[in-house]
């Protein structure tokens, strides 16, 4: 492993992350709204938003608001939110645990779905599976995640009373209280996911089937699973371990709706509501957040390429 | 050895499950309310927060010097009395004595001062200075359960506009070195605890409540579900008791649900569209008239609210209010709407923009309602439906031509018609002007007699209606439910959400 490629990753992660920030801050600035308006409601006075924004340090110019923000952050301080005066870090700290979880089982269902179907219709492309299969991705694809969360509470939750309609437990607390709370947000998220990574382990697993090396192995008299397992499979694995790890940014930033809806406590919901109430600091700190997770997990899959072909150099 | 290796385990399982049972009797004990409120708060403290979600929560922490009971009839609750000097500049009320605030610290008339200037202050950016006296009015303690408040001008009704827990009595150690109330100390019947951002709390009694046996709870676990379906699940399925509302499509299927009983009341609120007068050609009376005769406010209420509404024919205030005018003169006339577009000089129609709000999915479907009413006499409309945050400043602005909102929490007349329609009001956002209208809700503001009030406001109220700057839809209804074993909640036409008189049966 070459640990200079990793410095230099770090590196540039840091870039990124910064730039994410500015972009993040000028385009709060942009979007018309103003959050001393949304907290006095419509029919507050100018006096009392402009007094609001003289305190809430809103009339200074976007560059000191963007340096002081800046360099509280650094210090770990990312400030209070402009709504409700707590502690930024401690509300982004409570809704890691919660989107992280959520993230990591969504993928769990989704992969668990997506592996299987996808290898089989790669297998047998125009199989009856493999038509089956085309079909869900499709149906995952284009069926609404709200729509789809709303049918699991009302026929699960609701009509068959299985598991419990929104809400959840932490999982020190109680884990078959967490577990009965996850599957209906989990399985939400993970089916979208599932469809999306069907159609790219099948298009992977296509793409080596037919590449010479594979032949070679057939001709040399492999069993077809050790040519499936030991020599396609290894090698469409750099394609899927590509898409998983886009799929993971995403179940980390994008599941906002499937949180909504289960109110599930994670970062999404938080980012949500923060831009719908103009509440810069918040926002800023839960992009910071998500901006942080997602470099983090686009190096780790960047490092895991070498693991799977060490022919991968870094320069 | 191997014994004691079984032991230890089976000990420990013991305790586990005595543990285990001992807890959940303390907890049957207990008066617990699960209670699942349909949007997040968006702050806590009750002299900035604006949102009904806030005031969900608040209404049960903080109190002020005077409320509205259940018959929305003005009664003392920090104060037990209050006098007008005779020159009707100043106001005295006496303060109850034997309140304290959740810290066990007296409530004095030194926490009323305090309180009451720190929404005049500037720097607080409160939206209620002009409820406890305007910018001027001088908060004074006389004695230590004594208080007076001098304003500029005789203001006959301030005992009505404090009656809000808007302009409630914090103690000083509410505010934190950023000047912000995070967690408000207050006299009210609970306390925040185990506060989780903005998705879930912990009201707990307050040991220190100066009404004998009240709360009848000792706490309310509140979580939010936003989603409509959600929350009536939840419920349904008996993870929470009590539900702050249900999509209104819902209502009728829950009322025929033995396990389940729904309120609904009128609501102090009305729904309307407001037209840019300052714009042609909304700044002509005839045009405003014909849309208001041009809609049909039964298509509005069932597509809005679906059904759960009164219509409105004249002014804002419905039947149910003391404060309802007969004058009602907007029945449909589509024939009446075309000739009135005519004389105006719009017989072929003209192009006007609707304002909703996609925050708000009811203004959008009045919206669109509108949209074809409108269409009937030739006025061509486009929707454009920002979100709230645009939405109010697009408002606030006057970049619109008729903004589609709703108003809450109303219980006296002057609420419905001085600061939103008086000219220059704060709350005027149509710019609407009639010094007629200004001079008789000026007279209403220095006069404490009902009658002699009701007199004043009829001719406003007719004044109003014939000018239209805002064409009044209906009055909607508030709606709470909850499981057949929650009793003592009441259902009010002013929202106000008390926990107070709550309790669990069986």
């Amino acid at each position: 492993m070459n640990y200079q490629y990793v410095l230099q990753r770090l590196l540039s992660a840091i870039v990124v992350v910064l730039g994410v920030t500015i972009v993040v801050f000028i385009i709060v600035q942009i979007v018309p709204g103003d959050p001393a308006r949304v907290m006095l409601g419509p029919y507050a006075s100018d006096e009392a938003v402009l007094g609001l924004r003289e305190r809430l340090g809103l009339d200074r110019p976007i560059l000191e608001q963007y340096l002081l923000w800046l360099g509280r952050a650094a210090r770990g301080d990312l400030g209070q939110s402009l709504l409700n005066g707590q502690e930024v870090a401690a509300q982004l700290w409570g809704r890691i645990g919660p989107s992280f979880e959520l993230a990591m089982v969504s993928l769990a269902i989704g992969l668990a779905i997506a592996f299987p179907i996808g290898m089989i219709s790669a297998l047998k492309p125009g199989s009856v599976v493999d038509v089956v299969a085309t079909l869900f991705s499709q149906i995952g694809v284009s069926v609404p995640t709200f729509w789809m969360g709303i049918l699991l509470v009302i026929v699960v939750s609701l009509n068959l009373g299985l598991l419990p309609p929104s809400g959840y437990t932490p999982i020190a607390e109680d884990p078959g209280d967490w577990l009965a709370h996850i599957i209906l947000p989990a399985f939400t998220a993970g089916f979208v996911s599932a469809s999306i990574q069907t159609r790219f382990i099948r298009s992977a697993m296509l793409d080596v089937l037919n590449a010479n090396y594979v032949q070679t192995a057939r001709a040399k008299g492999l069993a077809e699973r050790a040519v499936v397992v030991n020599h396609a499979l290894r090698n469409a694995l750099i394609n899927i371990v590509t898409i998983i790890g886009l799929q993971i940014t995403a179940l980390f930033s994008g599941i906002v709706i499937v949180e909504v809806v289960f109110s599930w406590p994670g970062l999404g919901r938080l980012a949500l509501n923060a831009v719908e109430e103009r509440d810069y600091p918040l926002l800023q700190g839960a992009v910071l957040v998500v901006a942080v997770m997602v470099t983090m997990v686009n190096l780790f899959v960047d490092l895991l390429y070498f693991l799977l072909d060490p022919r991968i150099e870094y320069v | 050895m191997k014994k004691v290796r079984l032991i230890v385990p089976l000990l420990l399982l013991v305790l586990l499950i005595v543990g285990a049972g001992l807890s959940t009797m303390a907890q049957m004990s207990e008066q617990v309310l699960r209670s699942a409120h349909d949007a997040e708060w968006t702050g806590l403290d009750p002299h900035v927060a604006s949102t009904v979600s806030s005031f969900y929560v608040l209404a049960n922490v903080v109190e002020s010097l005077t409320t509205n009971n259940d018959d929305l009839e003005l009664t003392p609750l920090l104060a037990t009395d209050w006098s007008q000097s005779e020159d009707g500049l100043s106001w005295t009320f006496n303060l109850r004595e034997g309140v304290h605030f959740s810290n066990g610290v007296e409530m004095t008339s030194e926490h009323v001062v305090f309180s009451m200037n720190r929404i005049i202050n500037p720097e607080t950016g409160s939206g209620r200075v002009a409820s406890v006296g305007g910018p001027d009015a001088v908060w004074e303690a006389v004695g230590t359960h004594t208080v007076t408040v001098t304003t500029p001008d005789p203001n006959a009704i301030l005992p009505i506009l404090l009656a809000s827990r808007a302009t409630a009595v914090v103690h000083q150690d509410s505010v934190d070195e950023n000047g912000v109330i995070v967690v408000p100390i207050g006299t009210g019947p609970f306390t925040v605890e185990d506060l989780d951002g903005t998705i879930s709390m912990r009201l707990a009694k307050n040991e220190n409540y100066w009404q004998d046996g009240l709360p009848l709870l000792d706490a309310v676990e509140i979580s939010v579900i936003q989603e409509d379906a959600a929350r009536e699940a939840a419920l349904l399925g008996g993870e929470v008791d009590f539900v702050t509302s249900v999509a209104p499509q819902a209502v009728e299927a829950l009322q025929g649900n033995a396990d389940i009983v729904v309120h609904v009341a009128p609501a102090l609120a009305y729904k309307y569209i407001g037209l840019n007068l300052t714009r042609e050609p909304y700044d002509d009376v005839r045009v405003r008239q014909a849309i208001a005769y041009a809609i049909n406010r039964d298509d509005l209420c069932s597509a809005g609210d679906f059904g759960l509404c009164t219509p409105l024919y004249g002014g804002p205030i419905d039947t149910g209010s003391p404060w309802h005018f007969d004058y009602a003169p907007y029945s449909q006339d589509v024939e009446k709407a075309k000739a009135l577009l005519a004389e105006a000089g719009y017989a072929d129609g003209f192009d006007m923009e609707l304002m909703p709000t996609s925050t708000y999915q009811d203004t959008v479907r009045q919206a669109q309602v509108l949209q074809a009413q409108l269409g009937a006499i030739g006025i061509r409309t486009t929707i454009n439906a920002p979100e709230w945050a645009e939405w109010l400043e697009l408002e606030g602005n006057y970049r619109y031509d008729g903004y589609i909102c709703s108003w809450n929490g109303l219980t006296d007349v002057e609420h419905y018609f001085y600061l939103q329609h008086r000219t220059d009001e704060v709350f005027n956002f149509t710019g609407y002007s009639d010094p007629a209208f200004d001079a008789l809700v000026d007279q209403g503001r220095q006069v404490s007699d009902f009658d002699e009030r009701f007199a004043i406001y009829e001719q406003a109220n007719q004044i109003l209606v014939d000018a239209v700057p805002y064409v009044y839809f209906y009055n909607p209804a508030f709606v709470r439910v909850m499981s057949t074993n929650v009793k003592g909640y009441v259902l009010r036409s002013d929202n106000a959400n008390l926990y107070m008189n709550t309790y669990l049966e069986g």
